[in-house]
């Protein structure tokens, strides 16, 4: 028997970054038993990656389906998906909202709110959710839930006596929410009766199952045995498994009805086939397909390459399954010269880029080289002949092209180059307006507005080049503004600058992994800072090794790695041949992640010694 | 014989006896102190393997050890007459035995030089008598200058061994050493630098802090010392520790060195024939045994495989004065595209030469060979 659709409630959990959404969540999965209780309060079984577990923040979004037994004595099905906080994130929320009626908007009871709440919130707003205001932490000596709550009403214009008060760690507040969500959120829409559709919101590769998608119905039912048709690919596959998750995979009998959410397997085993998004239908009965999401483009590319025991192909196979998991990550080849062919992808931040790296690295057991992170520049080319190159008054119409990597900035000249630019708000207190006004004025931002959230707490307003935000502006704001700092931005536009890019020759050889392109002013500075880290990570070759940074033929900035000072390896009187060449391969295999630049053996670390040089150059 | 059939061919034999009247403590060759009463039965099995072999004809025969000339003469009369009786040699062969000054005598090598060995290896280490108690060798200086007569007398061609890079080895030592080449005539030198190898005395004795390895600089030159000493002398060096008038090159080991195949016997002797390469029994007890029960008396095979000759084709060829051929890299399968970059990078900085489809190591490279063939070699 399926279960009633007016007795279903589909809802996720949406905050800034740490404002307690795991541990809400695990509480509510303890409050209507799909979870016991644990003495291990700091560990969500939510998030079960070891990296997230390792950070404490969430990365993938999470559906779990709990039963809970209302006061009006009916049995609901609630299912929740908990949503990381972190900007770089933020297509997880996106994705999950679309799979929901409403949402939980947690505000953390001290902190107050912040960049993410914001955004989050006005995603869900979007969406047409029902949005209930959560302050959690109430325990918290510093909570201050009053004014808070004017905060809610102010930036937010939410009714703030809405609000539950909560504190997820004390278990304060978990039956109101419970109950508000069963008597606020509307049951799904849908007609179980109509024909058959899906959104796959999530997929994974897994490598007994094959592919399992993460599916929300819409209209319709699904069962085990039935053939079903992935629309956008029109391939048909015939449902193997299928179930809800608790948060483990637990299979249903009965099926799946329109408003339900949970898993589907279908030994699919093509990632091509899958596509995030997609919309699932029945092979004899089909239906049309649901709106699928919103691209995400990528704010950040880098060069991901095989190093080491790691294969090229190896390393394609582990991305094309990555990237079934992670719907905002990209990726296409690319050839990087010294480097070899590997991959040139895009992610949404930073932190997304480490994430990915490590997670490829992890789930993959890879080796790979890091190219140094680089935003999507547009580039002016100059001299245009063909008649439709004219503009209407003659003059000629630029013609140009976008670049993800310096080395596609053309050698022999340009007209000029175009950067992104973004609207970044921060929301600090206001004795920190100075620093961070500081700190932006130095990394080319223009001042747009300043605003206050009540007396102690301001917006600032700022537009900047995106670049200038992606290397380490996140942790300069945390540590100029002692944690209470908070930003978030939305790319609007591209703008003129003069920006060059920097070589780096190692042993005259220009190394497109390492170059950058930076403001003319930077440029030394950040050439320097290069060159230097890269000093102390490659190690003594048996000559000296030249280090150069340069724009075009000028050189700006040079090192040396003077050669070792030579070991006698000449003594080995012969013996055992098998046993001496063991020696030297274990010897090679010491430089087992090490990259070929020309003749000298460039270490992995320092291709990151090379971001680690940006944050470090202040 | 039924294990002879489909035994590849090859142009080289080693033999091993293992016997020592003490083990020297320094030496991790496979070697024991004692044990005459076993002697008869050894060379009993060695001819039994040695039968096994295909007939040959072979270019290069070696005793080695070990100490062959501690086998009483009675005995070494038998092993060297049985060899003769299984063994084809062909034209212009090369049989090599090696000799220990404490056990070498007149009659020893005219036994050798009657059976067909023609040339004679000594194991001199040095020509001071306090460095040879150091070493712990069981003949004296004088022992040494008697030895190589006697050879010089009973055989066309004797090299003599030298370890130089003792800790209380000084320059006038070694070129007293040196100057035994050119005193006695010889046209072959082995010259190695003492390495500590673990599992000898010597080397528990550095770790106790009791001996010391010499500075690099000390090393770096004393190598330098010796090359110029030999190559003044007309003896050439066409392997790190090895050097000879031109033509006068040990064939054997040159054989090693180029790849080729080769066969063996004995206890703990090593064969490499078609990409396999097989050890036997180390125990001369457990050799025996396995022999005379019928069986091969194997301790360990190992297959040598593309990646594992490529690697052997840069580690051996790099020894060489005639260093690597670029032909032999690419046969397996090493393409210049890869390894050209970093010769050249090492060319300019005077380390190896490419020249004439070879890659060789230069004097200043030779110091550090390892170095050069772990950046060369593919991974
Ligand atoms: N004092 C107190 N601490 C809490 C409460 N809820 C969560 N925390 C703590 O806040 C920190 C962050 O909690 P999480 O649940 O991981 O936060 P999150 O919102 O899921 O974080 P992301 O998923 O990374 O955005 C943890 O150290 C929790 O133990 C609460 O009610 N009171
Ligand atoms: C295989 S050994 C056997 C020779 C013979 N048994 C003897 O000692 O007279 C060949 C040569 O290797 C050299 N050798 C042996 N052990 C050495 C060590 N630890 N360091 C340097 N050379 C060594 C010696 O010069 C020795 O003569
Ligand atoms: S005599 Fe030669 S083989 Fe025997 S122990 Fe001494 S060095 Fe080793
Ligand atoms: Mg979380």
């Amino acid at each position: 028997m399926p279960h009633p659709q007016h007795l279903i409630r589909n809802f996720c959990i949406i905050a800034h970054i740490d404002h307690g959404k795991s541990t809400l969540a695990e509480r509510l999965l303890q409050a209507t038993g799909a979870m016991k209780e644990r003495d291990d309060k700091d560990l969500t079984v939510l998030d079960g990656m070891d990296l997230e577990r390792e950070r404490g923040i969430t990365i993938k979004a999470k559906a779990v389906c709990l039963w809970y037994k209302h006061k009006d004595g009916q049995l609901y099905q609630l299912n929740l998906i908990d949503t990381p906080g972190h900007v770089d994130f933020s297509y997880e929320v996106t994705r999950s909202l679309q799979a929901c009626e409403g949402c939980l908007l947690v505000v953390d009871a001290s902190q107050g709110v912040q960049a993410q709440t914001v955004a989050n919130y006005l995603l869900a707003v979007e969406q047409n959710l029902v949005v209930i205001p959560t302050l959690n932490k109430i325990d918290l000596p510093s909570a201050r839930p009053d004014l808070i709550c004017a905060e809610i009403e102010e930036s937010l214009a939410l009714d703030s006596s809405l609000a539950i008060r909560a504190s997820a760690k004390q278990g304060i507040g978990i039956t109101e929410i419970l109950e508000a969500v069963v008597e606020r959120i509307p049951p799904p829409a849908g007609e179980r009766g109509d024909r058959t559709q899906a959104l796959i919101f999530d997929a994974i590769y897994d490598d007994y199952r094959g592919i399992i998608l993460y599916i929300r119905l819409k209209n319709g039912g699904l069962h085990k045995g039935d053939r079903i048709r992935l629309i956008r690919s029109t391939k048909t596959y015939e449902i193997s498994d299928i179930g809800r998750l608790r948060p483990q995979m637990v299979p249903a009998p009965e099926g799946l009805c329109a408003g339900e959410v949970g898993f589907i397997c279908a030994a699919i085993k093509a990632l091509t086939d899958v596509k995030v998004g997609d919309t699932i239908t029945l092979e004899d009965a089909q239906a049309l397909p649901l709106p699928g999401f919103r691209e995400m483009k990528p704010m950040v590319y880098c060069g991901l390459y095989p190093s080491g025991e790691s294969t090229y192909d190896q390393l394609r196979e582990a991305v094309e399954k990555f990237s079934l998991n992670d719907a905002s990550f990209r990726w296409s080849p690319e050839s990087g010269g010294a480097l070899g062919h590997g991959f040139r992808c895009g992610f949404l931040g930073m932190l997304h880029m480490e994430i990915c790296q490590e997670r490829l690295e992890r789930e993959f057991d890879l080796d790979m080289v890091q190219t140094a992170p680089t935003v999507t520049y547009v580039v002016n080319l100059r001299g245009a002949l063909a008649p439709d190159e004219f503009e209407k008054d003659g003059t000629v119409k630029p013609r140009s092209i976008e670049i993800t990597t310096p080395g596609e900035l053309p050698r022999d000249g340009y007209d000029s180059i175009e950067e992104p630019m973004v609207m970044i708000n921060f929301m600090l207190p206001a004795d920190k307006i100075g620093a961070v006004m500081q700190l932006v004025s130095d990394r080319r931002g223009e001042f747009q507005k300043q605003e206050y959230l009540g007396t102690a707490r301001c917006v600032l307003t700022y537009k900047m080049p995106l670049a200038e935000v992606i290397y380490d502006l996140f942790d300069k704001l945390k540590s100029v503004t002692q944690g209470y700092g908070t930003m978030d931005y939305e790319f609007c536009g591209y703008q003129k600058a003069d920006l060059v890019r920097v070589d780096i020759l190692v042993h005259n050889n220009p190394c497109d992994a390492l170059a950058f392109i930076c403001h003319k002013t930077n440029a030394e500075y950040r050439g320097r800072a290069i060159i230097k880290a890269l000093k102390e990570e490659i190690p003594k070759h048996l000559f000296e090794v030249a280090l150069q940074a340069a724009i075009g033929t000028r050189v700006i900035a040079r090192e040396t790695i003077k050669s070792v000072g030579k070991n006698v390896t000449a003594k080995c009187y012969g013996g055992d041949v098998t046993r001496k060449r063991k020696l030297l391969e274990k010897q090679k295999e010491g430089k087992k992640r090490m990259k070929m630049i020309g003749s000298v053996e460039v270490p992995q670390a320092a291709f990151m010694a090379v971001l680690k040089s940006r944050s470090e150059s202040e | 014989m039924a294990l002879t059939a489909g035994m590849p061919p090859a142009r080289h034999l080693y033999i091993h006896v293992p016997y020592c009247v003490a083990k020297c403590p320094y030496c991790d060759f496979n070697s024991i102190a004692g044990r005459d009463a076993e002697h008869a039965a050894y060379v009993t099995a060695l001819l039994i393997e040695v039968q096994r072999l295909p007939r040959g004809p072979y270019d290069t025969l070696f005793i080695g050890g070990g100490t062959p000339t501690l086998l009483a003469p009675a005995l070494l009369a038998r092993l060297l007459s049985g060899l003769r009786s299984h063994l084809d040699l062909a034209e212009g062969y090369e049989w090599t035995c090696e000799a220990n000054p404490g056990s070498s005598d007149a009659e020893r090598f005219a036994l050798m030089a009657e059976h067909g060995v023609n040339r004679l290896s000594l194991g001199v280490q040095s020509t001071q008598d306090r460095l040879l108690r150091f070493l712990g060798r069981v003949h004296s200086a004088h022992d040494a200058e008697v030895a190589i007569a006697l050879a010089k007398a009973a055989v066309p061609r004797v090299s003599a061994d030298l370890i130089m890079g003792l800790p209380d080895q000084g320059e006038d030592d070694l070129l007293a050493d040196l100057a035994l080449y050119r005193r006695h005539g010889l046209e072959h030198a082995s010259v190695y630098h003492l390495t500590y190898e673990p599992g000898t005395e010597f080397h528990a004795r550095r770790a106790r802090g009791e001996l010391a390895d010499i500075s690099v600089q000390q090393s770096r030159r004393l190598f330098d010392f010796a090359w110029d000493a030999l190559e003044g002398q007309g003896l050439v060096a066409y392997e790190t520790s090895n050097f000879a008038r031109p033509g006068q090159e040990s064939r054997h080991n040159l054989g090693y060195w180029r790849q080729r195949d080769y066969h063996a016997a004995g206890a703990g002797a090593v064969s490499t024939l078609e990409g396999v390469r097989t050890t036997r029994e180390k125990h001369p007890e457990r050799y025996i045994e396995g022999i005379l029960a019928g069986g091969a008396a194997i301790w360990k095979s190992e297959v040598i495989g593309r990646r594992e000759q490529l690697t052997e084709a840069w580690m051996l060829g790099l020894r060489l004065a005639e260093g690597v051929s670029v032909s032999r890299l690419e046969a397996l399968g090493d393409q210049a595209a890869r390894w050209r970059p970093l010769g050249e990078a090492l060319a300019r900085e005077g380390l190896v030469h490419l020249h004439d489809g070879r890659i060789r190591l230069t004097r200043a490279g030779r110091i550090v060979q390892d170095e050069v063939t772990v950046y060369l070699m593919p991974r």
